[in-house]
């Protein structure tokens, strides 16, 4: 159990110029959940490779559990790592694959001080004499790696936990994909380290097989009371397993919070794009104040503003009057107005051309064109729409985003999304 | 087009399947022509010299082509002639000498050079492993001759001296064919065992070495059937003295004579006891020289 913090952080590869991070500031909490997601090759796994101890740090300084962790090797680190492909030893069955991290490792002095320690205790509960006492804690003090009995039971509760008895005796080669997964997963929890690291653990499974060890890993956490720190490119992996998510691209981090905030509150339009799926659709426009009403005007369309905003954010969006602008607006946000339906205001109400329509079962997505861009709406399959269909869309103000056309930085919600982060932390610390 | 012209004719459909199975066969039947030619080509001289070393020496210069009969046969006369004649064990276990010190530290160094140096990628090692696929274009021929003088002056004209020798020979194929495989070993694997507590030197010796352990048998097998059989090597930097040199070398050396003194009986069952502990060792291992040296040439 222990917290990870990056400060100042940058890593250059030898032989390129740009840096892969780039001055990254975190702080994961000790028994936290956290997920690195972003697209490919923009610097989550160098990340976790950094914390392993995998690659050197080009400036900065990594704590790990409060000690400053630059130079210290990885095996000296106290971390467990699964890796993209399992990095399964070939040459050695399952109980070997798990045992070996307990073989192969020595204890430090504080861990003998530890064993003698518990040793005294035991002896003195099973009311052993003086010299057998001091006989037994000789033989501790002495032992400077796992005895094979202690390295047996170790091996064989992690196996139980991961449904993996009946395959011990199996090399590798004759695993399944999730066998192979489970097993790499018993070697990393076999010596209960510190840190967790998991490098897009279910990227080579099945769809099937990867909700299910989703969930399983997602229990291990609960189980370990652990700092897990994971990488993945699926955000619905993301989404479901972490506590909170950290949003990379190009070597920054975008969004560091909750994934209920990153999906409600973006702080910007990567990250706006990148949570959620499909992703948002982005129109450009031009912001209006017009008699304490806000709108966007969009190829002479005006899509109405939330009139109930809060000084502050009135503080951070009056500057913005008449400047250019993006709107954003969820897929699943765009709401069907059924044919004769009479609505109280026909503000942000529009009819739409359906270029394209899919039904995906429970939904449907439907494809047309908005103010001169393409747009998607994700609706309930009940509404029958068919290609070709013109329908009405109506675009609930308290939806829309907005954000900064240079900067690409959420200039509406962005003050709510601090807001509801801490509530939401705070929640999570109570 | 017309609706007959796109139906095909059922009686040209097997005509045309018949004619290629004929074709098939034919290729075929060509094809083992040339491979038993090839086999035979290949055989005849080991199975000469088998046939010749029952015969009496008379009778294999007179006839050294025909199977020995009651008359030429010789038992295993010419065998425990070989045998019992001075030098010939010293030979053999200065051959077995030489070879297994030399295979065994070729194996362990030029797999321990072929995995640093293509882990490690700067232009260093970069040279480093040019150099040593240089060395297997050289020809030993054209080496040779310095080869002595330099063997002499660092005093490795000696049975323990000659493996370095052989180290340095070695070098360049096997370090290759470890190189070749170690870019297949997945950098994960390695990077996992380092998490996991491994030193560099546990992280060779338990994880790199058994995976290599195909390539090593490939590399072992190759080196020793060079090694037990070189001839030339040996005579130039051992020399022609019996107790000093090795096998293939004993035997030359101890049948010497002129025309007509050689007993060429003996000659041949020396050569078959020298070869038949390589032909063993080949047929056992010959399978991992062609697993070895195909590794990693397709993605797995």
């Amino acid at each position: 159990m222990a917290s990870i913090e990056f400060k100042h952080v940058s890593k250059t590869y030898p032989g390129s110029k740009a840096p892969v991070i780039k001055d990254m500031n975190l702080e994961i909490n000790d028994q936290e959940f956290v997920i690195f997601v972003g697209p490919s090759g923009c610097g989550k796994s160098t990340t976790l490779r950094l914390i392993a101890g995998l690659e050197d740090i080009s400036s900065g300084d990594i704590f790990i559990d409060g000690v400053r962790s630059n130079e210290i090797l990885p095996k000296e680190r106290d971390i467990a790592m699964v890796f993209q492909s399992y990095a399964l030893y070939p040459n050695m069955t399952v109980y070997k694959n798990i045992a070996f991290p307990l073989k192969i490792r020595k204890f430090s002095q504080k861990e003998i001080d530890d064993r003698v320690v518990t040793a005294e205790a035991l002896c003195r509960k099973k009311k052993l004499s003086p010299e057998e006492t001091q006989k037994c804690l000789k033989k501790v003090s002495r032992e400077t790696r796992f005895t094979k009995d202690e390295i047996d039971s170790k091996v064989h509760a992690v196996a139980k936990i991961l449904d993996l008895e009946p395959l011990l005796d199996r090399k590798p080669k004759a695993l399944s994909g999730g066998q192979r997964q489970r097993v790499a997963l018993g070697r990393a929890m076999v010596r209960s380290p510190k840190v967790f690291l998991l490098d897009e653990p279910l990227s080579n499974l099945d769809a099937k097989l990867r909700t299910e060890m989703r969930s399983q890993i997602a229990s291990l956490h609960k189980s370990l009371k652990t700092t897990f720190v994971y990488v993945t490119h699926d955000q619905t992996e993301a989404m479901t397993i972490a506590d909170r998510i950290v949003v990379i691209n190009n070597g920054n981090i975008e969004q560091f919070d909750t994934p209920r905030n990153l999906y409600d509150f973006p702080s910007n339009i990567f990250v706006a794009g990148f949570i959620g799926s499909p992703e948002m659709n982005f129109l450009n426009g031009q912001f209006h104040i017009e008699n304490g009403k806000y709108y966007i005007l969009l190829d002479e369309k005006k899509i109405y503003l939330p009139g109930d905003i809060d000084n502050k954010q009135k503080e951070i969006i009056q500057p913005f009057d008449g400047r250019d602008v993006v709107l954003g607006i969820r897929p699943e946000a765009i709401s069907i107005i059924a044919e004769n339906t009479a609505t109280a205001s026909e503000d942000n109400v529009f009819t739409i051309h359906v270029e394209l329509s899919e039904f995906l079962g429970a939904e449907v997505y439907l494809y047309f064109e908005f103010a001169g861009t393409h747009c998607m709406a994700r609706i309930p399959s009940i509404h029958r729409i068919y290609t070709g269909d013109d329908i009405r869309i109506s675009l609930v103000p308290s939806n829309i985003y907005v954000f900064d056309s240079k900067t690409t930085n959420t200039i509406l919600y962005s003050e709510n999304s601090v807001k509801h982060s801490l509530e939401d932390r705070s929640e999570k610390l109570e | 087009m017309t609706e007959s012209r796109l139906i095909s004719n059922p009686n040209t459909e097997y005509q045309k399947k018949s004619h290629s199975k004929t074709k098939r066969v034919i290729s075929n039947v060509v094809i083992y022509f040339i491979l038993i030619l090839c086999t035979v080509v290949f055989i005849y001289p080991i199975i000469l010299v088998l046939i010749n070393s029952f015969k009496k020496k008379l009778y294999i210069t007179d006839s050294p082509f025909t199977f020995p009969n009651a008359e030429s046969f010789n038992g295993i006369e010419n065998y425990a002639e070989g045998l019992s004649g001075s030098g010939f064990w010293t030979a053999a276990l200065n051959s077995v000498i030489v070879t297994v010190f030399s295979v065994i530290l070729i194996l362990l160094l030029t797999s321990m050079a072929a995995w640093y140096l293509t882990r490690v990628n700067t232009w260093c090692s970069r040279l480093i492993y040019y150099a040593f696929v240089f060395s297997m274009l050289v020809p030993f021929q054209m080496v040779m001759l310095p080869l002595v003088g330099v063997a002499s002056k660092l005093h490795l004209d000696n049975v323990f001296g000659v493996i370095f020798i052989y180290i340095g020979y070695g070098a360049g194929l096997s370090t290759f064919l470890y190189s070749g495989f170690v870019k297949t070993i997945p950098t994960e694997i390695e990077e996992a065992a380092a998490i996991d507590g491994c030193s560099s030197i546990q992280l060779f010796f338990r994880i790199v070495t058994p995976i290599m352990k195909p390539t090593t048998m490939t590399v072992a097998v190759l080196n020793i059937m060079w090694i037990w059989n070189d001839y030339l090597l040996p005579s130039l930097v051992l020399g022609t003295n019996v107790t000093d040199t090795t096998l293939p070398v004993a035997i030359q050396v101890l049948n010497a004579g002129r025309y007509g003194d050689v007993d060429i009986g003996v000659l041949m069952a020396m050569i078959v006891l020298a070869i038949i502990p390589i032909i063993l060792f080949y047929l056992v291992g010959q399978k991992y020289i062609v697993r070895g040296v195909t590794a990693g040439a397709v993605k797995g």
